[in-house]
């Protein structure tokens, strides 16, 4: 049989009926539009927010590399070198460090040489400007404005000389002049003092040797599972001391990849719901007229040909407005609104859109491709109902059965027969509003936690802590008591601080013994040292006092800090009274079951009859309690009270201090004030959250406000979704509100309705963020949180977003129902509804 | 004097079609005694159903005025004029209008309800069993035929008691059989539960149950008819109308049907 040309009569068809019913199809092509602008936004703002993450941990990490090898042997650095997966391998070598200058006798910096590679390509990316070149002869230095600063020779420029106290690969001291061949600014930078490869080849030091030889790499795949990581780091094989270490990104970047995409499958799916939703209100409204259609003559072929004609010219439409909307926000809006703010654009610069032109293709195909599946459901319903059964069609509402009588007053039980009416469309009302708001509080809880809080990691969450560096000194004579009575009152009695805690020291020696000091020096010389254990045994036998470690002396506070992050529970009360110490592990193959029940004796280097003894309790790896350089016998953690019991003046090691609230710039001045007035001011180190955080966010640029726009564009697009979806289904009970008002429902009574069944879809859909959607929102952060930060909703943002989804999902029908009541009388609405 | 319960005094209702002015309802005078049991006929378009809206206050006249039950609807708002509806006026429509997803029990006492008034169980009992529909209290609309649809509709209208019920061809959905029995049923109600009705259709047959007749064209009353003029009504019926299988005797409730 030869078919019909039909094609115009069902064009015309189409193109009439989008037409004559305005409404119905502004809605549908708004939907459409509202899809494909959420994911075309949402995709390229999310791509340039990708962009940022990654700067910023270029930026902090102080280069561009994913991984650090510790230590380096020729083999292992010809096979990084061949290597396909391998970019960039860049070497970087300690030799020594810059212990005093004329102006500063604290200065302990880092002399470090750094390759090409290293210098050129991988840091570069992390630095602002350099002036002049990196050194070349042995006398020279490369530095940043900081490490000027921190070493006192502020004011300094290239060209200029100065003398310095450098110390070896073998532990001697001696002063050196040093020219400086370049100075520099950037991100990441510690004040080390960059040197030339002479320099590094006169220092002593091997690149082999695990203090010193670092191989950063760049490489290739974007993402590896940890089993590929390990099968990398099997190819190298590793000595006992040697570590390759990846960066958080690379490290996480399985988990970080399904997280992102977990996000962007919840954008789809968002999306998805949005035209699925108005397309099957849509065709659901309009079955009447197929059958219509049907009853005189158009076959189920047509009538699919006519609905996919509709889609075409709405979903068409809506695409391309969708995209150009997409577009100008993203390009335009989006830049300016976060340029007209002013946020903090004078330090980070202006931000830059990553247009990507599979962003637009995705979203056309995607768009395309939900219009096509939510079209399909519907267009059988239409197809599928008999001309006869299609003149008195009323979709969902012709139920049919018996139901129990149900008590309770009216307006809360009409509401909830209206969600429970079309079970699965209230639900993916409600789940679409759900994914809108998830999204939003996964991305402000992400956000949250890529804030400059949870990359800083200070003590106990302390604001400000502050070191005594004059204890790093080998010359115990110059071991000074910087933190005395009178400043830790003073420091105390600053406006603001809550609580400052001092960390005590001092130093002790732990005798010989062949049971437990003999394995912890066994295990030691293996983990750090070169030099065999042999050669050191007799003379650690005979002279402990050489070798001396640390009693460090802890508050209450600090023990239930140290016992949360503890593999084992310590007795309070024991560590308390004294009877038993926490060693710090220092990285040694060491667990606390081991040594639990093991008895440590440590005496005074001036006294060593004076010896105490306590049962260890367990291994802590908190570092704010190890002491500086190579100590060989553990360093003892007891209580103050037990130390000051048993050494008269210890020494404050270092200070924690807590404010009343956090980032109080007023308090923490205060308190540099304080530090700066003490005559060894240069003596002190300082590092403070406020300060760390002023960094973070330097290098974060406008990551922050990205991101918090992709959560907006989200949570108003779940709203958006809200709004049309309940629009279109207010429209298509047009017929149901106006026989309610035939029998005396007052506007009153019908908003109340209305209002209660706008807070049913509100409950819902909170309560499915609240599960589900918090459900998720934990997972992807878990999986995206690398850093460790804990996991905390930020309560502000979450309020405010649940006060505006509850004010719009009871607005939104309450102006919907009464925009219908104003459109006609109550027989003209029930006309116009076909009854 | 008699006591009107619905008079309108030159009721008109124009709507505009492009160039044209349709006159729906063009200068109508008319009167409904309490209690009486009215049929307005017309052809389809003869402004019937208008004229049935404007006493119901569902719709707006262009010109005159509307009184019912003593009140004239124009000094009424919207709100007033609906709580009236609710208080003074049922409604049945040719297609039913049940609220779908409520049962029979739910949707007859829908607009008791809403008003906010306390059931009176026992009279809704009363009005159901009076229907038939006391084994269908909790079908859904969708579970009953055409008739059972009508007479829940009929049980809602009554059940608020209201002084008129209006009815808007109530049998123009059902076969003939099942809208004799609707009318039957809707007089004898009305007379049960004291009511003044209002009937619209185009039936000569269901208007002849009706005490009066009154034939509605081009937007205005052209005849009154009683049953005293030798129309055949309910009072003079011989026999009974037969109603699933029940039989209504005329003698057992005085001038009206009662069920047997």
């Amino acid at each position: 049989m030869l078919g019909n040309n039909n094609d115009r009569v069902i064009r015309r068809l189409a193109e009439k009926s989008v037409r004559n019913n305005r409404n119905r199809s502004l809605i549908l092509a708004a939907a459409v539009a509202l899809a494909s602008f959420m994911l075309f936004s949402v995709f390229t703002v999310g791509l340039t927010w990708l962009d940022m993450y990654q700067l910023q941990n270029v930026r902090l990490n102080g280069g561009e590399f994913d991984a650090v090898l510790y230590g380096i042997t020729d083999g292992q650095y010809e096979k990084c070198m061949s290597d396909k997966d391998v970019l960039l391998a860049g070497t970087v070598g300690i030799a020594g460090s810059i212990e005093k200058t004329e102006t500063d006798g604290t200065v302990g910096a880092g002399c470090i040489w750094a390759d090409p590679v290293f210098w050129d390509e991988i840091m570069a990316p992390a630095r602002e400007w350099v002036r002049g070149d990196y050194p070349q002869t042995e006398d020279q230095v490369m530095i940043s404005e900081k490490g000027l600063k921190s070493a006192g020779l502020e004011g300094l420029d290239v060209g200029d000389t100065f003398s310095a106290e450098y110390r070896d690969s073998e532990g001697n001291l001696s002063w050196k002049t040093f020219s400086i061949s370049g100075i520099w600014k950037g991100y990441g930078d510690g004040g080390e003092f960059y040197v030339s490869e002479a320099f590094y080849r006169q220092s002593g030091y091997e690149l082999s040797e695990v203090a010193s030889g670092r191989l950063y790499l760049d490489l290739k795949p974007g993402i590896m599972t940890s089993d590929q990581q390990q099968t990398f780091t099997d190819s190298l094989d590793l000595g006992k001391q040697q570590a390759l270490f990846f960066t958080g990104d690379m490290g996480y970047s399985v988990p970080i990849f399904l997280g992102l995409a977990g996000i962007a499958m919840v954008t789809c799916l968002c999306a998805y719901l949005l035209i699925y939703n108005i397309m099957n209100l849509s065709v659901a409204g309009n079955v009447r007229y197929y059958g219509l259609l049907q009853s005189v003559g158009m076959t189920e072929r047509q009538i699919r040909s006519l609905i996919r004609r509709q889609m075409c010219m709405l979903g068409g439409g809506g695409l391309a407005a969708g995209l150009l909307l997409g577009g100008a926000v993203s390009f335009l809006l989006f830049p300016s609104v976060i340029r007209s703010l002013g946020i903090r654009s004078s330090e980070v610069g202006t931000i830059e859109i990553v247009f990507h032109p599979a962003v637009f293709i995705l979203t056309a195909a995607f768009t395309a491709l939900t219009i096509y599946a939510g079209s399909r459901k519907p267009v059988k319903k239409a197809v599928s109902v008999s001309p006869v059964e299609a003149t008195g069609y009323r979709g969902t509402y012709d139920r049919s059965g018996y139901r129990k009588t149900r008590r309770g007053k009216i307006f809360p039980r009409m509401a909830l027969e209206q969600l429970t009416r079309d079970k699965k469309r209230s639900t993916v009302i409600m789940a679409s509003l759900a994914a809108g708001m998830s999204v939003f509080l996964c991305l402000v809880t992400l956000l949250e936690s890529e804030g400059a809080r949870s990359y800083v990691y200070i003590y106990r969450d302390a604001d400000m802590a502050l070191t005594n560096d004059t204890l790093n000194m080998d010359e115990k004579d110059g071991w000074k008591q910087l933190m005395d009575g009178d400043f830790l009152e003073k420091a105390e009695a600053v406006e603001g601080v809550r609580e400052a805690d001092p960390l005590l020291c001092a130093e002790v020696m732990v005798p010989w013994e062949p049971d437990f000091v003999e394995k912890w020096l066994e295990e030691f010389f293996a983990m750090w040292m070169y030099a065999p254990y042999e050669d050191y045994r007799e003379k650690y036998q005979e002279h402990p006092e050489d070798y001396s470690t640390f009693l460090i002396g802890i508050n209450e506070s600090d023990f239930d800090y140290m016992q949360e992050n503890m593999d084992i529970a310590v007795n309070k009360e024991d560590f308390l009274a004294g009877k038993t110490c926490v060693l710090y592990r220092n990285s040694l193959d060491f667990t606390s079951e081991q040594l639990k029940g093991t008895e440590v004796t440590c005496a005074l280097p001036d006294d060593p009859g004076e010896t105490r003894t306590f049962t260890i309790a367990g291994l802590t790896d908190e570092n704010y309690y190890s002491g500086a350089g190579s100590i060989f016998p553990p360093v003892i953690i007891v209580s103050d009270q037990v130390m000051r019991d048993y050494i008269a003046d210890p020494y404050v090691a270092k200070l924690s201090l807590f404010y009343d609230e956090t980032y109080d710039e007023a308090a923490e001045q205060e308190l540099i004030s304080l530090m700066e007035s003490s005559p060894d001011a240069n003596d002190f180190s300082c590092s403070s959250r406020l300060e760390a955080k002023e960094n973070v966010e330097k290098a974060q640029g406008n990551m922050m406000e990205v991101g918090i726009g992709i959560a907006l564009i989200l949570a108003l697009i779940g709203l958006m979704n809200y709004i049309n979806t309940v629009t279109g289904n207010i429209q298509n009970r047009q017929n149901e509100l106006a026989v309610l008002e035939s029998i005396g429902m007052t506007d009153r009574q019908r908003n109340r309705m209305l209002i209660m069944e706008g807070l049913f879809f509100a409950i819902g859909s909170l309560a499915l963020t609240g599960t589900i959607g918090l459900g998720v929102t934990y997972v992807i952060y878990q999986a995206l949180n690398y850093m460790g930060a804990p996991f905390m909703v930020p309560l502000w943002p979450m309020v405010g977003m649940a006060a505006l989804v509850t004010a719009v999902c009871i607005l939104i029908p309450l102006a919907a129902g009464s925009r219908m009541a104003r459109r006609g009388s109550v027989v003209e609405r029930l006309r116009e509804s076909g009854q | 004097m008699d006591f009107y319960i619905v008079k309108t005094e030159g009721l008109k209702k124009y709507y505009k079609l492009g160039n044209n002015t349709v006159k729906a309802l063009d200068g109508v005078d008319f009167t409904v005694k309490e209690r009486e049991f009215v049929a307005i006929i017309g052809r389809s378009g003869s402004g019937k159903s208008t004229l049935l809206h404007m006493i119901g206050g569902l719709d707006v006249p262009t010109a005159g005025e509307v009184y019912v039950d003593g009140r004239r609807l124009s000094d009424m708002n919207r709100e007033q004029l609906t709580v009236f509806r609710r208080r003074r006026v049922g409604f049945v429509f040719q297609n039913y209008n049940l609220v779908p997803d409520l049962n029979v029990y739910e949707n007859v006492v829908l607009p008791i309800e809403l008003d906010g008034r306390k059931i009176d169980r026992d009279y809704v009992d009363e009005i159901l069993e009076f229907l038939q529909l006391e084994d269908k209290r909790e079908a859904l609309p969708g579970a009953l035929s055409g008739g059972q649809q009508q007479r829940a509709a009929i049980a809602r209208a009554v059940a608020a008691r209201p002084a008129i019920l209006l009815c808007d061809e109530p049998t123009g959905n059902l076969d003939t059989a099942a809208s004799h029995d609707v009318i039957g049923l809707l007089r004898v109600a009305a007379k049960q539960f004291q009511q003044t009705v209002i009937l619209i259709t185009h039936d000569n047959d269901i208007a002849q149950m009706a005490d009066r007749t009154v034939r509605i064209e081009d937007g205005r009353i052209v005849n009154h008819r009683n049953a005293d003029d030798g129309i055949m009504t309910g009072r003079n019926m011989h026999g009974g109308i037969m109603n699933g299988g029940s039989v209504l005797h005329p003698e057992k409730a005085g001038d009206g049907y009662a069920w047997e």
